[in-house]
């Protein structure tokens, strides 16, 4: 089993001996809800990048957003992955067109970036699994 | 047969992984107070400069190539040590965490040997961004060997087999064999012992006469003989000790009495969290000189693990040791002769249990709200230069790689 670290207090199914009487209610309990759980796969390939800039706001990733990268994913089609491209992190769209690997925005106001199959400096970085908004 | 995964440049490499504009670069990772260099980047490699060289020295070389200078960022490494570690613990059966940066494990199938180390090392650059170098042997000796021949490949894996062991063990120096440091080596090379390869001839009277058992079970283990088991649970530790340079040369017995009571607070909690008591505490200090040390050893009729009477021993053992014509560079602590921290009550020893509870509680409130929260009167904060500390990428909400 996968070791997320959550210092929560859950509770295990019951019932216990205890003083009192158990009630009906014990046998159902499970465990809580538990967001590390939720929304990491693979804890040591996990890593946790903050969103500056507006490339892919059209996809509802906002700067000041957090997003949770998985590298031991590889990308799909269509996936959001972080890549790195001239030693720069960059928050695009993977695509594949005719062959050759595509970095897209969700904002019109940037490139898309087609990825020659001589470029030294590319590789990907990993892949984005959610994004993450606080609101308060 | 037994691998040993060693992380390449790990320092450097970390630094690299969330600084992408690094990779290739010369990097140099100095030790706490930007002291020494404690890693480099396979290009800072290339320039010469010298593990351990002094930060100063190579200031000149540093500015010339534009050298990367990262102070040291242990929060970091150790994190991601933690995950190249977890990949590895749930990809292949036994390992023995062996430093920060090398862990051994065992190959069940050692016809598989080479491409099980293959897709090892891919798994493993690909999950934590950490570039590894992985050896494997008949013994752990002779994996890391083999390591230190897997690091000078392209394929970054190399497997011994028995037919090539004569070979590695003939260009092998006595002192680059694991466990045999520079005195033995020098004994050795006195006997005529200047390979791994003329170890390994060595009659057996011969070898009893000249190592002892330690010794001798690396020669068996240089054989191919594996006698060193795998450790998979690490033993309890022997002794807890820290000891660390100063920023500067300090001359003031008040102000190396507050440093020092940092590490004392530091390893006294480590200790506790071992549950363990401590019988015997040692100090050390280093004169600017670099050439004399001072130390002094006491120990304690009562095994302890309670900070403020280890504060008030250390003080006290600090002055006897302190000569005002004298300046300094560094102050240790050292607490030893550990024995387990029985927690069945003596119940004639009231005291006992209030010291008990009062560590409980500053233990608790420092893990809940931060170290150092609860600090020690003697511990004063003292300037550490830590000029060029990367972000703690993976254990700081507000300290996150961005991207745009």
């Amino acid at each position: 089993m996968n070791n997320v670290n959550t210092h929560e207090c859950i509770p295990l199914v019951g019932p216990f001996v205890e003083a009192g009487f158990p009630t009906v209610a014990d046998e159902f309990i499970e465990d809580r809800l538990d967001l590390n759980r939720y929304l990491i796969a693979h804890p040591a390939a996990t890593f946790f990048v903050r969103v500056s800039g507006t490339s892919m706001q059209n996809a509802g990733i906002l700067p000041g957003d957090m997003v949770v990268v998985d590298r031991s994913l590889d990308p799909k089609e269509r996936d959001i992955v972080i890549a790195v491209l001239d030693g720069q992190f960059t928050l695009k769209r993977f695509s594949m067109i005719q062959g050759a690997i595509h970095l897209l925005p969700e904002n019109p106001r940037f490139p898309p970036i087609k990825v020659e199959s001589e470029q030294v400096d590319f590789a990907i970085w990993g892949v984005v699994t959610s994004v993450i908004r606080k609101m308060k | 047969m037994i691998g040993l995964v060693d992380c390449n440049n790990f320092f450097a490499s970390c630094e690299e992984l969330f600084r992408p504009h690094l990779r290739g670069k010369p990097i140099v990772v100095l030790s706490s107070n930007d002291g020494c260099v404690i890693a480099r980047s396979k290009a800072a490699k290339k320039l010469g400069i010298a593990m351990g060289a002094p930060a100063f020295e190579c200031r000149e070389l540093f500015k010339k190539y534009d050298v990367e200078i990262c102070s040291s960022n242990f929060t970091l490494y150790a994190d991601m040590s933690r995950r190249v570690m977890d990949v590895l613990k749930s990809t292949v059966p036994s390992v023995e965490v062996y430093s920060i940066d090398e862990a051994f494990f065992t190959i069940e199938q050692p016809d598989s040997a080479e491409p099980i180390a293959c897709g090892l090392r891919k798994k493993l650059f690909k999950w934590t961004g950490i570039p590894v170098s992985i050896g494997i042997a008949r013994s752990k000796v002779l994996a890391k060997l083999a390591s230190e021949e897997a690091k000078k490949l392209p394929s970054g894996v190399f497997v011994l087999h028995k037919e090539y062991e004569q070979a590695v063990l003939q260009k092998t120096p006595v002192e680059d064999i694991w466990g045999i440091g520079p005195q033995l080596s020098k004994k050795a090379r006195a006997h005529g012992i200047y390979t791994a390869f003329d170890l390994v001839q060595l009659p057996q009277s011969s070898l009893q006469k000249l190592f002892n058992v330690v010794g001798q079970k690396i020669v068996y283990e240089l054989r191919g003989e594996s006698i060193l088991e795998l450790e998979t649970v690490r033993a309890p530790r022997k002794s807890i000790s820290t000891a660390k340079s100063f920023a500067y040369a300090i001359d003031n017995e008040e102000e190396i009495a507050s440093i020092l009571a940092s590490y004392i607070a530091r390893v006294t909690t480590e200790l506790r969290n071992e549950g363990s008591l401590a019988s015997i505490i040692q100090i050390s200090l280093f004169s600017s000189n670099r050439e004399t040390i001072f130390e002094r050893s006491l120990a304690l009729d009562e095994p302890t693990s309670y900070t403020p009477r280890l504060l008030e021993i250390g003080k006290r053992m600090l002055s006897a040791l302190f000569n005002p014509n004298h300046t300094y560079r560094k102050v240790g602590v050292c607490l030893s002769g550990l024995v387990p921290d029985d927690p069945a009550p003596d119940f004639f020893r009231k005291e006992q249990t209030r010291e008990h509870s009062v560590m409980e509680v500053v233990d608790r409130l420092n893990c809940k709200l931060g170290k150092g929260t609860i600090r020690f009167a003697a511990e004063k904060p003292r300037p550490v230069k830590n000029s060029a500390c990367s972000r703690r990428a993976t254990t700081a909400w507000d300290e996150l790689p961005q991207v745009m």
